[in-house]
Protein backbone atom coordinates (compact mmCIF):
# COMPACT_ATOMS: atom_id res chain seq x y z
CA UNK A 1 0.00 0.00 0.00
CA UNK A 2 2.75 2.26 0.92
CA UNK A 3 5.11 1.85 -2.40
CA UNK A 4 2.05 1.98 -4.59
CA UNK A 5 1.31 5.28 -2.93
CA UNK A 6 5.18 6.18 -3.25
CA UNK A 7 4.99 5.19 -6.96
CA UNK A 8 1.92 7.73 -7.71
CA UNK A 9 4.08 10.05 -6.21
CA UNK A 10 6.97 9.65 -8.28
CA UNK A 11 4.90 9.31 -11.60
CA UNK A 12 3.21 13.07 -10.32
CA UNK A 13 6.71 14.68 -9.82
CA UNK A 14 7.76 13.03 -13.12
CA UNK A 15 4.73 14.24 -15.01
CA UNK A 16 5.76 17.57 -13.60
CA UNK A 17 8.99 17.45 -14.77
CA UNK A 18 8.14 16.38 -18.12
CA UNK A 19 6.27 19.32 -18.67
CA UNK A 20 8.51 21.29 -17.02
CA UNK A 21 11.11 19.63 -19.50
CA UNK A 22 8.67 20.61 -22.26
CA UNK A 23 8.27 24.17 -21.68
CA UNK A 24 12.36 24.50 -21.52
CA UNK A 25 13.20 22.36 -24.27
CA UNK A 26 10.75 23.61 -26.79
CA UNK A 27 11.20 27.26 -25.57
CA UNK A 28 7.51 27.00 -25.35
CA UNK A 29 7.86 30.59 -23.00
CA UNK A 30 9.07 31.99 -26.54
CA UNK A 31 6.62 30.11 -29.33
CA UNK A 32 3.59 30.56 -27.62
CA UNK A 33 3.65 34.50 -26.88
CA UNK A 34 5.23 34.60 -30.59
CA UNK A 35 2.06 32.49 -31.78
CA UNK A 36 -0.49 34.50 -30.05
CA UNK A 37 0.76 37.88 -31.46
CA UNK A 38 0.62 36.30 -35.09
CA UNK A 39 -2.71 35.10 -34.24
CA UNK A 40 -3.57 38.81 -33.14
CA UNK A 41 -1.89 40.29 -35.97
CA UNK A 42 -3.86 38.01 -38.35
CA UNK A 43 -7.07 38.73 -36.67
CA UNK A 44 -6.65 42.53 -37.00
CA UNK A 45 -6.10 41.84 -41.10
CA UNK A 46 -9.25 39.91 -41.63
CA UNK A 47 -9.84 36.69 -39.86
CA UNK A 48 -12.80 34.00 -41.29
CA UNK A 49 -13.51 30.12 -41.36
CA UNK A 50 -10.34 29.57 -43.62
CA UNK A 51 -8.40 31.79 -41.58
CA UNK A 52 -9.01 29.76 -38.39
CA UNK A 53 -8.24 26.19 -39.75
CA UNK A 54 -5.32 28.24 -40.66
CA UNK A 55 -4.10 29.16 -37.27
CA UNK A 56 -5.30 25.33 -36.32
CA UNK A 57 -3.15 23.61 -38.46
CA UNK A 58 -0.04 25.79 -37.51
CA UNK A 59 -0.88 24.80 -34.03
CA UNK A 60 -0.55 21.52 -35.26
CA UNK A 61 2.37 22.25 -36.74
CA UNK A 62 4.10 23.91 -33.49
CA UNK A 63 3.30 21.03 -31.37
CA UNK A 64 5.05 18.71 -33.87
CA UNK A 65 8.05 20.74 -33.67
CA UNK A 66 7.28 20.60 -29.58
CA UNK A 67 7.06 16.73 -29.94
CA UNK A 68 10.02 16.67 -31.74
CA UNK A 69 11.99 18.37 -29.70
CA UNK A 70 10.64 16.54 -26.15
CA UNK A 71 11.93 13.23 -28.00
CA UNK A 72 15.43 15.28 -29.03
CA UNK A 73 16.53 15.05 -25.39
CA UNK A 74 15.78 11.27 -24.66
CA UNK A 75 18.77 10.49 -24.78
CA UNK A 76 19.57 11.74 -22.01
CA UNK A 77 16.37 11.36 -20.45
CA UNK A 78 16.14 7.62 -20.71
CA UNK A 79 19.43 7.06 -19.36
CA UNK A 80 18.80 9.26 -16.40
CA UNK A 81 15.74 7.68 -15.50
CA UNK A 82 17.57 4.75 -15.62
CA UNK A 83 19.26 5.77 -12.39
CA UNK A 84 16.07 6.19 -10.51
CA UNK A 85 13.26 4.01 -8.79
CA UNK A 86 11.14 4.36 -12.14
CA UNK A 87 10.21 1.55 -14.71
CA UNK A 88 10.21 2.71 -18.56
CA UNK A 89 6.68 2.15 -18.56
CA UNK A 90 6.03 5.22 -16.48
CA UNK A 91 8.67 7.37 -18.22
CA UNK A 92 6.67 6.52 -21.55
CA UNK A 93 3.68 7.15 -19.85
CA UNK A 94 4.49 10.54 -18.65
CA UNK A 95 5.73 11.75 -21.15
CA UNK A 96 2.71 10.94 -23.73
CA UNK A 97 0.65 13.05 -20.52
CA UNK A 98 2.57 16.03 -20.42
CA UNK A 99 2.56 16.21 -24.09
CA UNK A 100 -1.21 15.86 -23.70
CA UNK A 101 -1.89 18.46 -21.49
CA UNK A 102 0.31 20.56 -23.50
CA UNK A 103 -1.63 19.79 -26.88
CA UNK A 104 -4.65 20.49 -24.91
CA UNK A 105 -3.42 23.53 -23.50
CA UNK A 106 -1.92 25.16 -26.50
CA UNK A 107 -5.54 24.41 -28.73
CA UNK A 108 -7.66 25.37 -25.94
CA UNK A 109 -5.60 28.78 -25.87
CA UNK A 110 -6.31 29.66 -29.52
CA UNK A 111 -9.65 28.85 -29.59
CA UNK A 112 -10.74 30.94 -26.89
CA UNK A 113 -8.71 33.60 -27.68
CA UNK A 114 -10.05 34.06 -31.07
CA UNK A 115 -13.68 33.00 -29.77
CA UNK A 116 -13.19 36.21 -27.42
CA UNK A 117 -11.81 38.31 -30.14
CA UNK A 118 -14.64 37.55 -32.12
CA UNK A 119 -17.43 36.28 -30.01
CA UNK A 120 -17.95 33.92 -32.54
CA UNK A 121 -20.92 31.17 -33.00
CA UNK A 122 -20.51 28.30 -30.46
CA UNK A 123 -20.91 25.68 -33.12
CA UNK A 124 -17.96 27.45 -34.87
CA UNK A 125 -15.75 27.33 -31.53
CA UNK A 126 -16.50 23.78 -30.99
CA UNK A 127 -15.85 22.82 -34.85
CA UNK A 128 -12.10 24.53 -34.11
CA UNK A 129 -11.46 22.66 -31.40
CA UNK A 130 -12.31 19.42 -32.82
CA UNK A 131 -9.73 19.76 -35.60
CA UNK A 132 -7.35 21.22 -33.40
CA UNK A 133 -7.71 18.37 -30.74
CA UNK A 134 -7.88 15.81 -34.21
CA UNK A 135 -4.59 16.80 -35.31
CA UNK A 136 -3.14 16.82 -31.86
CA UNK A 137 -3.76 13.59 -31.28
CA UNK A 138 -2.66 12.33 -34.96
CA UNK A 139 0.61 14.28 -33.65
CA UNK A 140 0.66 12.18 -30.29
CA UNK A 141 0.05 9.10 -32.23
CA UNK A 142 2.27 9.42 -35.36
CA UNK A 143 4.99 11.06 -32.68
CA UNK A 144 5.13 7.64 -30.51
CA UNK A 145 5.29 5.44 -33.67
CA UNK A 146 8.00 7.77 -35.13
CA UNK A 147 10.21 8.29 -31.80
CA UNK A 148 9.98 4.32 -31.03
CA UNK A 149 11.25 4.30 -34.49
CA UNK A 150 14.04 6.31 -33.92
CA UNK A 151 15.21 4.96 -30.56
CA UNK A 152 15.27 1.58 -31.97
CA UNK A 153 17.85 2.88 -34.86
CA UNK A 154 19.91 4.21 -31.89
CA UNK A 155 18.98 7.81 -32.70
CA UNK A 156 16.99 10.23 -30.18
CA UNK A 157 16.22 12.98 -33.19
CA UNK A 158 13.45 12.08 -36.08
CA UNK A 159 15.09 12.73 -38.94
CA UNK A 160 13.74 14.98 -42.23
CA UNK A 161 12.00 11.57 -43.24
CA UNK A 162 10.41 11.26 -39.97
CA UNK A 163 9.39 14.70 -40.48
CA UNK A 164 8.48 14.33 -43.75
CA UNK A 165 6.00 11.61 -42.77
CA UNK A 166 4.67 13.96 -39.94
CA UNK A 167 3.70 16.03 -42.50
CA UNK A 168 2.06 13.65 -44.87
CA UNK A 169 -0.14 12.40 -41.71
CA UNK A 170 -1.29 15.99 -40.98
CA UNK A 171 -2.36 16.24 -45.00
CA UNK A 172 -4.26 13.78 -45.02
CA UNK A 173 -5.72 13.99 -42.07
CA UNK A 174 -7.71 17.18 -43.08
CA UNK A 175 -9.97 15.77 -46.25
CA UNK A 176 -10.82 12.73 -43.69
CA UNK A 177 -11.90 15.58 -40.85
CA UNK A 178 -13.46 17.67 -44.35
CA UNK A 179 -15.55 14.54 -45.03
CA UNK A 180 -16.21 14.10 -41.29
CA UNK A 181 -17.71 17.19 -40.67
CA UNK A 182 -19.53 17.43 -44.10
CA UNK A 183 -21.28 14.40 -43.40
CA UNK A 184 -22.25 15.11 -39.46
CA UNK A 185 -22.89 18.10 -37.88
CA UNK A 186 -20.07 19.09 -34.81
CA UNK A 187 -22.74 17.89 -32.67
CA UNK A 188 -22.48 14.24 -34.04
CA UNK A 189 -18.95 14.67 -35.37
CA UNK A 190 -17.74 15.36 -31.73
CA UNK A 191 -18.36 12.18 -30.14
CA UNK A 192 -17.31 10.32 -33.39
CA UNK A 193 -14.36 11.91 -33.08
CA UNK A 194 -13.80 11.26 -29.25
CA UNK A 195 -14.75 7.76 -29.58
CA UNK A 196 -12.22 7.42 -32.76
CA UNK A 197 -9.55 9.77 -32.15
CA UNK A 198 -9.58 9.02 -28.43
CA UNK A 199 -9.51 4.98 -29.28
CA UNK A 200 -7.22 5.13 -31.93
CA UNK A 201 -4.62 7.44 -29.87
CA UNK A 202 -4.93 5.45 -27.01
CA UNK A 203 -4.04 2.03 -28.78
CA UNK A 204 -1.34 3.41 -30.74
CA UNK A 205 -0.09 4.74 -26.87
CA UNK A 206 -0.81 1.26 -25.60
CA UNK A 207 1.29 -0.76 -28.45
CA UNK A 208 3.95 1.80 -28.25
CA UNK A 209 4.66 1.82 -24.97
CA UNK A 210 4.59 -2.21 -25.13
CA UNK A 211 7.59 -2.36 -27.59
CA UNK A 212 9.26 0.82 -25.92
CA UNK A 213 9.10 -1.39 -23.03
CA UNK A 214 10.18 -4.74 -24.87
CA UNK A 215 12.81 -3.32 -26.16
CA UNK A 216 13.99 -0.76 -23.75
CA UNK A 217 17.95 -2.26 -23.10
CA UNK A 218 18.35 -2.55 -26.61
CA UNK A 219 17.22 1.03 -26.67
CA UNK A 220 19.90 2.10 -23.89
CA UNK A 221 22.05 0.07 -25.10
CA UNK A 222 22.20 1.95 -28.31
CA UNK A 223 21.75 5.09 -26.63
CA UNK A 224 24.99 4.26 -24.22
CA UNK A 225 27.04 3.52 -27.22
CA UNK A 226 26.71 6.66 -28.99
CA UNK B 1 26.44 -9.61 3.46
CA UNK B 2 27.39 -8.34 0.25
CA UNK B 3 26.44 -4.98 -1.40
CA UNK B 4 26.99 -6.45 -4.88
CA UNK B 5 27.09 -10.39 -6.25
CA UNK B 6 28.24 -11.26 -9.59
CA UNK B 7 27.89 -14.57 -10.88
CA UNK B 8 29.21 -15.45 -14.33
CA UNK B 9 28.11 -12.39 -16.19
CA UNK B 10 29.27 -12.39 -19.75
CA UNK B 11 28.76 -9.80 -22.04
CA UNK B 12 28.82 -10.31 -25.99
CA UNK B 13 28.46 -8.01 -28.83
CA UNK B 14 26.19 -9.22 -32.01
CA UNK B 15 29.78 -9.03 -34.20
CA UNK B 16 30.89 -11.58 -31.73
CA UNK B 17 33.09 -9.05 -29.68
CA UNK B 18 33.42 -10.02 -25.93
CA UNK B 19 33.13 -7.19 -23.62
CA UNK B 20 33.86 -9.38 -20.09
CA UNK B 21 33.93 -12.95 -20.41
CA UNK B 22 32.52 -14.97 -16.97
CA UNK B 23 33.15 -12.43 -14.43
CA UNK B 24 32.51 -13.04 -10.79
CA UNK B 25 32.76 -11.02 -8.05
CA UNK B 26 31.38 -9.83 -4.56
CA UNK B 27 31.77 -7.00 -2.98
CA UNK B 28 30.95 -6.92 0.72
CA UNK B 29 29.12 -4.51 2.23
CA UNK B 30 31.26 -1.24 3.68
CA UNK B 31 33.59 -2.05 1.75
CA UNK B 32 35.50 0.57 -0.61
CA UNK B 33 36.49 -1.48 -3.46
CA UNK B 34 38.16 -0.30 -6.55
CA UNK B 35 38.21 -2.21 -10.04
CA UNK B 36 40.80 -1.08 -12.47
CA UNK B 37 41.98 -1.94 -15.40
CA UNK B 38 43.20 -0.84 -19.16
CA UNK B 39 40.87 0.92 -21.52
CA UNK B 40 38.19 -1.79 -23.15
CA UNK B 41 39.22 -3.99 -20.52
CA UNK B 42 35.29 -4.60 -19.59
CA UNK B 43 34.89 -1.79 -16.36
CA UNK B 44 32.18 0.08 -17.63
CA UNK B 45 30.14 -2.81 -19.52
CA UNK B 46 30.47 -4.45 -15.79
CA UNK B 47 29.20 -1.14 -14.27
CA UNK B 48 26.90 -0.55 -17.10
CA UNK B 49 25.40 -4.03 -15.99
CA UNK B 50 25.24 -3.03 -12.37
CA UNK B 51 23.49 -0.18 -13.32
CA UNK B 52 20.71 -1.80 -15.85
CA UNK B 53 21.89 -0.22 -18.75
CA UNK B 54 22.87 -3.10 -20.91
CA UNK B 55 21.26 -6.61 -21.33
CA UNK B 56 23.63 -10.03 -20.78
CA UNK B 57 24.63 -12.75 -22.37
CA UNK B 58 24.67 -14.58 -19.29
CA UNK B 59 25.28 -13.89 -15.36
CA UNK B 60 23.02 -13.25 -12.56
CA UNK B 61 22.82 -9.74 -10.32
CA UNK B 62 22.46 -10.09 -6.83
CA UNK B 63 22.58 -6.37 -4.86
CA UNK B 64 22.15 -6.63 -1.15
CA UNK B 65 21.38 -10.32 -1.16
CA UNK B 66 18.28 -9.66 -3.88
CA UNK B 67 18.09 -11.35 -7.18
CA UNK B 68 18.34 -8.27 -9.25
CA UNK B 69 15.09 -9.40 -12.41
CA UNK B 70 14.75 -8.04 -15.82
CA UNK B 71 12.69 -4.22 -15.30
CA UNK B 72 12.95 -4.43 -11.11
CA UNK B 73 13.49 -0.61 -9.95
CA UNK B 74 12.76 -0.79 -6.21
CA UNK B 75 16.56 -1.42 -5.37
CA UNK B 76 17.54 1.98 -7.25
CA UNK B 77 16.49 4.02 -3.61
CA UNK B 78 19.60 2.15 -2.23
CA UNK B 79 22.08 3.00 -5.37
CA UNK B 80 23.86 6.00 -6.39
CA UNK B 81 25.41 5.82 -9.90
CA UNK B 82 28.27 8.06 -11.53
CA UNK B 83 28.33 6.73 -15.25
CA UNK B 84 31.88 7.39 -17.10
CA UNK B 85 30.22 10.03 -19.71
CA UNK B 86 28.03 12.56 -17.39
CA UNK B 87 24.42 12.32 -18.26
CA UNK B 88 22.60 15.82 -17.59
CA UNK B 89 19.85 17.65 -18.64
CA UNK B 90 21.29 20.69 -20.18
CA UNK B 91 18.60 23.02 -19.99
CA UNK B 92 18.55 23.03 -16.47
CA UNK B 93 20.25 24.58 -13.65
CA UNK B 94 22.45 22.25 -11.06
CA UNK B 95 19.84 22.96 -8.31
CA UNK B 96 16.49 22.32 -10.19
CA UNK B 97 17.81 18.62 -11.70
CA UNK B 98 18.93 17.82 -8.40
CA UNK B 99 15.26 18.85 -6.74
CA UNK B 100 13.59 16.69 -9.38
CA UNK B 101 16.03 13.64 -8.66
CA UNK B 102 15.97 13.89 -4.76
CA UNK B 103 11.94 13.69 -5.48
CA UNK B 104 12.14 10.96 -7.41
CA UNK B 105 14.05 8.85 -4.36
CA UNK B 106 11.03 9.93 -2.73
CA UNK B 107 12.72 12.54 0.14
CA UNK B 108 10.77 15.53 1.63
CA UNK B 109 10.74 18.39 -0.36
CA UNK B 110 12.63 20.65 2.96
CA UNK B 111 15.35 17.64 3.03
CA UNK B 112 15.71 18.07 -0.65
CA UNK B 113 16.59 22.04 -0.39
CA UNK B 114 18.85 21.31 2.48
CA UNK B 115 20.50 18.91 0.49
CA UNK B 116 20.64 20.41 -2.45
CA UNK B 117 22.45 23.47 -0.73
CA UNK B 118 25.35 21.38 1.28
CA UNK B 119 26.05 19.76 -2.04
CA UNK B 120 26.68 23.13 -4.31
CA UNK B 121 28.33 24.25 -1.44
CA UNK B 122 30.82 21.44 -0.83
CA UNK B 123 30.87 20.51 -4.70
CA UNK B 124 31.96 24.47 -5.24
CA UNK B 125 28.71 24.50 -7.68
CA UNK B 126 27.72 27.27 -5.47
CA UNK B 127 28.50 30.21 -7.24
CA UNK B 128 27.62 29.02 -10.30
CA UNK B 129 23.68 27.93 -9.27
CA UNK B 130 22.39 30.51 -12.04
CA UNK B 131 24.35 28.77 -14.72
CA UNK B 132 22.49 26.30 -16.66
CA UNK B 133 24.08 23.12 -16.91
CA UNK B 134 25.41 22.61 -20.65
CA UNK B 135 27.47 26.21 -19.67
CA UNK B 136 29.18 23.88 -16.67
CA UNK B 137 32.89 22.90 -17.45
CA UNK B 138 33.39 19.33 -17.95
CA UNK B 139 34.60 18.97 -14.26
CA UNK B 140 31.28 20.67 -13.05
CA UNK B 141 29.36 18.71 -15.08
CA UNK B 142 30.80 15.28 -13.40
CA UNK B 143 30.32 16.93 -9.83
CA UNK B 144 26.72 17.33 -10.73
CA UNK B 145 26.41 14.18 -11.65
CA UNK B 146 27.61 13.12 -8.36
CA UNK B 147 25.70 15.29 -6.24
CA UNK B 148 22.65 13.35 -8.01
CA UNK B 149 24.24 10.50 -7.17
CA UNK B 150 24.62 11.46 -3.45
CA UNK B 151 21.74 13.57 -2.91
CA UNK B 152 19.59 10.70 -1.51
CA UNK B 153 21.81 9.16 1.24
CA UNK B 154 22.92 5.77 -1.04
CA UNK B 155 24.03 2.69 0.60
CA UNK B 156 25.85 1.91 -2.33
CA UNK B 157 27.61 4.34 -4.51
CA UNK B 158 28.88 3.15 -8.35
CA UNK B 159 31.49 5.25 -9.16
CA UNK B 160 32.98 5.02 -13.56
CA UNK B 161 35.65 7.54 -13.26
CA UNK B 162 34.37 9.75 -11.11
CA UNK B 163 37.43 11.93 -10.41
CA UNK B 164 37.96 12.57 -14.35
CA UNK B 165 38.07 16.57 -15.12
CA UNK B 166 38.36 17.20 -11.33
CA UNK B 167 40.41 19.82 -9.89
CA UNK B 168 42.43 18.61 -7.02
CA UNK B 169 40.93 20.61 -4.60
CA UNK B 170 37.26 18.90 -5.29
CA UNK B 171 39.42 15.04 -5.32
CA UNK B 172 40.16 16.09 -1.96
CA UNK B 173 36.78 16.88 -0.61
CA UNK B 174 35.18 14.12 -2.42
CA UNK B 175 37.77 11.11 -1.47
CA UNK B 176 37.39 12.57 2.17
CA UNK B 177 33.82 12.47 1.92
CA UNK B 178 33.64 8.62 -0.06
CA UNK B 179 35.86 7.72 2.87
CA UNK B 180 33.17 9.19 5.51
CA UNK B 181 30.50 7.32 3.65
CA UNK B 182 32.38 3.90 3.66
CA UNK B 183 33.06 4.51 7.24
CA UNK B 184 29.37 5.23 8.20
CA UNK B 185 28.85 1.42 6.75
CA UNK B 186 28.03 2.13 3.23
CA UNK B 187 29.79 0.43 0.44
CA UNK B 188 31.65 2.82 -2.53
CA UNK B 189 32.58 1.04 -5.72
CA UNK B 190 34.88 2.65 -7.53
CA UNK B 191 36.50 2.07 -11.04
CA UNK B 192 39.40 4.55 -12.46
CA UNK B 193 42.21 5.04 -14.54
CA UNK B 194 44.07 7.26 -11.80
CA UNK B 195 45.87 4.11 -9.51
CA UNK B 196 47.00 6.41 -6.83
CA UNK B 197 43.71 7.25 -5.81
CA UNK B 198 42.54 3.45 -6.04
CA UNK B 199 45.41 2.79 -4.07
CA UNK B 200 44.72 5.59 -1.39
CA UNK B 201 40.80 5.06 -1.25
CA UNK B 202 40.44 1.12 -1.91
CA UNK B 203 40.23 -1.34 0.64
CA UNK B 204 40.25 -3.97 -1.61
CA UNK B 205 41.24 -3.85 -5.71
CA UNK B 206 39.89 -6.14 -8.40
CA UNK B 207 41.86 -5.85 -11.94
CA UNK B 208 40.13 -6.83 -14.92
CA UNK B 209 41.93 -7.20 -18.51
CA UNK B 210 40.40 -8.34 -21.59
CA UNK B 211 36.91 -9.02 -20.07
CA UNK B 212 37.90 -11.24 -17.28
CA UNK B 213 38.51 -10.83 -13.91
CA UNK B 214 42.28 -11.67 -13.79
CA UNK B 215 42.87 -10.64 -9.97
CA UNK B 216 41.81 -9.46 -6.65
CA UNK B 217 43.20 -8.93 -3.54
CA UNK B 218 43.45 -6.61 -0.39
CA UNK B 219 45.14 -3.01 -1.38
CA UNK B 220 47.54 -3.60 1.74
CA UNK B 221 48.57 -6.48 1.05
CA UNK B 222 50.00 -5.67 -2.25
CA UNK B 223 53.49 -3.86 -0.89
CA UNK B 224 53.72 -7.54 0.87
CA UNK B 225 55.60 -9.98 -0.57
CA UNK B 226 52.61 -12.07 -2.95
CA UNK B 227 52.57 -15.02 -4.03
CA UNK B 228 51.49 -15.18 -7.96
CA UNK B 229 51.16 -18.99 -8.41
CA UNK B 230 54.99 -19.88 -9.07
CA UNK B 231 57.12 -17.30 -8.75
CA UNK B 232 57.09 -14.74 -5.48
CA UNK B 233 57.42 -11.48 -6.37
CA UNK B 234 57.36 -7.82 -4.30
CA UNK B 235 55.46 -4.98 -5.67
CA UNK B 236 56.30 -1.36 -4.92
CA UNK B 237 52.46 -0.86 -5.24
CA UNK B 238 49.47 -1.11 -7.07
CA UNK B 239 50.96 0.24 -10.49
CA UNK B 240 53.46 -1.99 -9.86
CA UNK B 241 50.72 -4.94 -9.22
CA UNK B 242 49.07 -3.61 -12.00
CA UNK B 243 51.75 -3.61 -14.86
CA UNK B 244 53.10 -6.46 -14.40
CA UNK B 245 49.53 -8.08 -14.44
CA UNK B 246 48.25 -6.19 -17.70
CA UNK B 247 51.60 -5.40 -19.50
CA UNK B 248 52.56 -9.41 -18.69
CA UNK B 249 55.66 -10.10 -20.45
CA UNK B 250 55.27 -7.70 -23.22
CA UNK B 251 57.99 -5.20 -23.00
CA UNK B 252 57.15 -1.38 -22.91
CA UNK B 253 56.65 0.02 -26.39
CA UNK B 254 58.56 2.73 -27.50
CA UNK B 255 57.81 4.53 -30.75
CA UNK B 256 60.62 4.02 -33.11
CA UNK B 257 61.68 7.60 -33.72
CA UNK B 258 62.68 7.50 -29.75
CA UNK B 259 64.86 4.63 -29.46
Amino acid sequence: MHDNINIKKRILHLVRFEFKLLLKYSQAAIIIPVFVLFSLLMMKMGGGKDFFTMIIIITAFILGVIFNRQFSIADNEFILYQMMPVSFENVITAKNISLFIFAVIQVALVVSLNAFVYGLERVFVIDSLLLGLFLSVLFLSTGNILSLRALKRGSSHLSLLDNIIMAAVLLAALPIYAVMTRMFSVYIAVPVYLVLGGGYYMLIFSKTRKMFCRDRKGILERLCMQ
Amino acid sequence: MYAIEIEHFSKKYKKGQIAVNNLSMKVAEGTFFGFVGPNGAGKTTTVNYIADLISKTEGHLKLFGEEIREGDYEHKRRIGFVLEKPFYLKKLKAAEYLRFVGRMQNMEDKLVKERIEELLKVLKLSEHRDKLIEEFSAGMKKKTSLAAALIHDPDLLILDEPFEGIDALSSKIISDNLKAMVEKGKTVFLTSHVLEIVEKLCERVAIINRGELIFETEVSSIRERFKDREKVEKYEGLEDLFLSIVAGEEKTDRFSWLK
